[in-house]
């Protein structure tokens, strides 16, 4: 395949700049005074952009680089194509330079006007460019043979030859540029300023596969990739409808990261939409590592401990917050999905909820909201309680602690607190391993941290059961952002136990009651529907309620069309001869042919 | 945050609560005994927990090694000119906190309970450490006896008074209810009798395991919860039996359940399990002397009916529950005058007055109550509904054999001692 890769070494500096300006010079004389103003322009622009990448070579002690190459792509956008091809490819050689992956490949239109193909390699499907773009480009039958420059090559070249379905136009030659970056095949004809941006990307991606960190038991074994087309397309799949709106943004300086804000369009409050958008367009940085760098530029209070943003990785997940009239923004390069507005609640509610019978829904729901307390305070209590109320304990407990805690050399706080960090070492260390070895650490850990410790005598047994309880209690917590904001807290609260007792332990949650109070999550109230206490919806918290049941949205982010389901969908025996008065459609919850 | 941090530094540091105690540095004790000392007024008997003895510790996890029972507690005691004295000279000689939170009961020697209790209870109800609600024994004799008694099932005597104490028709007295009763006209405190007797198991019965199994069995001593302790005043004047203590709960509605044997005219007996019991006490001030009137209400179940009747019959049922009716009430009535006798109005009878008509009990009873109380005549009515009557009907023996019937318009004579109570002597060993 004859492409000619550059790359390696092409040309010093110099060298190019004295032919371009010999070029230029000598074209001066040739062309008329508008395209001579439009070539001095690109050789200004050029300039700049010389001038530009040099500074930031120099500024790169400084600390500026960011702010320089900024500027530096964007000084792109104003220069146009040239009509001449030649002074095309320079541009553009001269802009990938040192890129390895940067393939160009000359070539006549069928044996006519010279043409360039252009692109990264990896990032497109280079046999599809080959076959469709190419081929039928050289061999084919070309309708414009070397005729004079016209207006309507573009359009003769997309609508007859380039056998792709998506082809736009790149007039300047910051298009064409970002087009070849997103991995787009790029196509020049000389004498044409108008460049054609072929999308033949195809670059390898991971396949679907079932999210790791929220796995479920019923639900679809399906999470998002890191492509974000097929994360839409997963979301698409759910809700079939025009409403889903999929707007998109890029983030970014350098990384120029796809973001996506989807919501439903008419149930998503504006407010919201825009908030979501506004928050967004206001970041300048180069490039953003994963959502949660998102999440920490976007967020209501930036130094909280807790999540008010969810992270998920389910497609199903987002679609029914959707549904809820809540904003999703998806990246590119990450299976995680943010959604906001997150309320505290929110974040004890697991995807299973939605696909196991509303009884044991409810009763897992309010089982974690249990264990997920008992996590933050169950060391903490029993601390206070064994150091500075053992009148509290039953006599016979009281005593079989007593029992265990005889000749453990330190105080029940020290204890507690030992343990809790060595539970958290041997869980971090878990993360970590390598699955080889890991299992050799979860056996010395075991025995180390349960066996050994309580037969020498370090620790009391009671102790023990506590962390192990205190940790599977934190691993029932849905969201693992959540979790992580349990576990550290956990800490000052068995400090706060260890000073002061049940007060400080009472204290530290009323510290935190405050503080959950006092957050906000994309103007919604963390603590909503609890703290500005709404009655309607305070069960929903706690409870599932079986899906006849769910026939409003929550009033707090959806706006318009609240009503998600007719009333009476429960199903019941008929009373006379069955009316049929089946809805026809069963996806889409419109709640719009409700009465 | 920044705001917040001095003051919680000020909650760390000014917050007066570094009480910290490790559960290593205290000494629970589970029973307390009070007596009258040899040199000083007050003998303090604790007796303490000692944890490192308690439950098996041992790597190989088998009971057999594990300490008896008996050596779980140690029993410390110093006698002092007061008890607060008493309680420090213990605490200097024993290297833990005492913490008396969770102590399980309280026994009051006889020697002391006879010299009057107000300031034992006052002290006991005004430590901070003693709780209201612990249980108050009057022990016949020694209270320090009642410690040492090694119980053989529970592990110390604190669980087996617990238990018991919770199990029994006996009148209930904490260190509130007595500090209470003192402090108030027309009832007088009664406390349970704790007492010890030798051990119920033959000698060498309960050598399980330990080594030195033999000599203990002869002298281990169980504990007796048996009939009660009834107060003039802060002074312990008399102790009546069961029957009598029985009573004296029911009507002071604290008891859990009776058995009643009634005999119907046919021969045999029927057992009427009495389950749930209330009592109304109703004093009307008439003179010459004030009407007590009680009414006695039970739900219980109707067993050994080897009397053969058919007790599917809800005609048979209801006689027999008139029957029972009648027996009861006779019996608590017996056990009333027999309390009446011993001169202390432990039922609460001019409390009853007193509340009814707190003027005529004032200017009219309360002087004389002492010397009314005896005399006063006492009503009581009893309403028994059987619900229950087991779970086979019919007598097992012979089923095809005709049941036979109550005799139709017959109530049956009413035994007049159906029990044969014996006021104040030593309980029946069964």
């Amino acid at each position: 395949m004859p492409t000619s890769h550059h790359g390696e070494r092409e040309g010093d500096d110099t060298s190019f700049d004295g032919l371009a300006e010999a070029y230029w010079a000598a074209e001066a004389q040739a062309l008329p005074g508008e395209l001579r103003e439009a070539s001095q322009a690109l050789r200004q622009g050029l300039e700049r952009y010389e001038a530009t990448l040099d500074q930031a070579a120099e500024s790169l002690d400084r600390g500026q680089r960011l702010q320089v190459l900024l500027s530096g792509t964007a000084e792109l956008r104003e220069l146009p194509l040239s009509p001449s091809l030649d002074q095309n490819v320079q541009s553009l050689e001269a802009l990938f330079r040192h890129a390895a992956d940067w393939v160009l490949r000359p070539f006549r239109l069928a044996g006519g006007r010279r043409a360039v193909v252009a692109y990264l390699d990896g990032m497109v499907d280079v046999a599809v460019i080959d076959d469709h773009l190419v081929k039928p480009l050289m061999y084919d039958a070309f309708p414009l043979r070397a005729g004079p420059v016209t207006a309507t090559v573009q359009e003769v070249l997309k609508a007859h030859a380039i056998a792709a379905s998506q082809v736009r136009e790149g007039a300047t030659l910051g298009e064409v540029v970002n087009g070849i970056l997103d991995g787009d095949a790029l196509l020049l004809v000389d004498g044409e300023g108008v460049g054609l941006i072929v999308s033949q990307r195809g670059w390898q991606k991971r396949a679907l596969s079932e999210p790791p960190s929220e796995s479920t038991i019923r639900g679809p074994r399906e999470g998002f990739t890191e492509t974000l087309r097929t994360n839409t397309a997963l979301l698409r799949r759910r809700l079939r409808t025009p409403s889903l709106k999929f707007e998109a943004m890029t983030v970014g300086t350098l990384s120029r990261t796809d973001v996506v804000i989807a919501y439903l369009d008419r149930i998503a409050t504006d407010a919201l939409v825009e908030e979501v958008r506004s928050r967004l367009e206001r970041l300048i940085i180069d490039s953003p590592q994963d959502v949660q760098s998102l999440d920490e530029l976007i967020r209501d209070a930036p130094t909280s401990l807790f999540p008010t943003i969810r992270v998920t990785e389910r497609p199903d997940a987002v679609a029914g917050e959707l549904l809820e009239g809540r904003v999703a923004i998806l990246a590119a390069n990450t299976p995680f999905v943010l959604v906001v507005p997150a309320t505290f609640w929110g974040h004890f509610q697991s995807p299973e909820d939605y696909y196991h019978s509303f009884y044991v829904a409810s009763a897992l729901r309010l089982l974690r909201i249990v264990f997920a307390f008992l996590a933050l305070t169950l060391p903490a209590t029993y601390v206070a309680i064994t150091t500075f109320h053992a009148d509290m304990v039953p006599t016979s407990l009281l005593i079989t602690i007593a029992a265990a805690r005889e000749g453990v050399p330190f105080p029940a706080l020290l204890e507690a607190l030992m343990m809790e960090v060595m539970f958290e070492v041997l869980r971090e260390a878990g993360l970590r391993l390598p699955r080889q070895v890991g299992q050799a650490v979860s056996i010395v850990g075991a025995l180390v941290i349960g066996e050994a410790a309580v037969t020498a005598g370090i620790v009391s047994a009671p102790m023990v059961i506590l962390v192990a309880m205190t940790g599977i209690a934190s691993f029932t917590i849905p969201s693992y952002e959540m979790a992580l904001a349990i576990r550290l807290l956990r800490f000052p609260v068995l400090l706060a136990a260890g000073f002061l007792g049940l007060f400080g332990v009472g204290a530290a949650i009323m510290f935190i009651l405050v503080h959950l109070a006092d957050l906000r999550s994309f103007s919604v109230p963390y603590l909503a529907p609890v703290a500005p206490l709404r009655l309607g919806r305070v069960a929903s918290v706690f409870v599932r309620p079986p899906f006849w049941a769910q026939i409003f949205r929550p009033s707090l982010t959806a706006q318009f069309n609240r009503q998600r389901a007719v009333g009476g969908l429960k199903p019941q025996p008929p009373q006379t001869p069955a009316p049929s008065a089946g809805s026809p459609d069963g996806t889409g919850p419109e709640g719009e042919d409700g009465p | 945050m920044r705001r917040l941090a001095p003051l919680l530094l000020v909650a760390l540091l000014a917050g007066g609560c570094w009480d910290r105690t490790e559960v290593n540095d205290i000494a629970l004790v589970t029973a307390m005994a009070i007596d009258v000392g040899s040199e000083h007024p007050y003998r303090l008997s604790l007796q303490i927990i000692l944890p490192q003895l308690v439950g098996a510790r041992s790597p190989g996890g088998g009971g057999g090694s594990s300490p008896s029972q008996a050596q779980q507690v140690a029993i410390v005691g110093r006698e002092g000119r007061s008890l607060m004295e008493a309680a420090d000279s213990i605490q200097r000689e024993v290297s833990r906190w005492l913490r008396f939170g969770h102590t399980s009961f309280i026994v009051l020697g006889e020697e002391l309970a006879r010299r009057g209790i107000t300031d034992v209870i006052g002290f006991l109800a005004t430590h901070r450490g003693v709780r209201l609600r612990t249980p108050v024994y009057v022990a016949e004799g020694d209270g320090l006896a009642v410690l040492k008694a090694q119980p053989l099932l529970e592990g110390t005597p604190g669980e087996v008074v617990e238990e018991l104490g919770s199990m029994q028709n006996l009148p209930r007295a904490t260190v509130g209810s007595v500090a209470d009763e003192l402090g108030r006209e027309g009832i007088e405190p009664v406390m349970a009798r704790l007492s010890t007797t030798p051990a119920l198991s033959p000698a060498g019965f309960d050598g399980g395991g330990g080594g030195g199994g033999q000599g203990a069995a002869s002298t281990r001593l169980e504990l007796r919860l048996t009939g009660a302790g009834l107060f003039q005043g802060d002074r312990l004047v008399d102790f009546v039996g069961p029957q009598e203590a029985m009573a004296i709960a029911w009507v002071r509605n604290r008891t859990l359940e009776s058995l009643f044997t009634v005999f119907p005219p046919e021969g045999g007996l029927v057992t009427f399990n009495a389950l749930r019991l209330r009592s109304r006490l109703e004093v009307v001030p008439v003179d010459p002397r004030p009407q007590v009137r009680i009414h006695l209400t039970t739900i219980g179940e109707l067993l050994e009916n080897s009397a053969r009747l058919d007790l599917t019959d809800p005609v048979v049922v209801n006689r027999l529950e008139r029957l029972v009716e009648a027996t009861v009430a006779a019996e608590i009535a017996h056990a009333i005058e027999s309390v009446q006798k011993r001169g202390t109005d432990v039922f609460g009878f001019g409390f009853a007055l007193f509340k009814r008509d707190p003027r005529a009990w004032r200017e009219r009873w309360a002087r004389e109550w002492d010397r009314v109380f005896p005399t006063l005549p006492v009503q009581v009515t009893a309403t028994v509904d059987a619900r229950r009557i087991g779970l086979v009907p019919e007598p097992v023996d012979a089923p095809e054999r005709p049941v036979r019937q109550f005799p139709p318009g017959e109530e049956g004579a009413i035994p007049q001692d159906p029990t044969q109570v014996s006021p104040g002597g030593e309980p029946p060993v069964e």
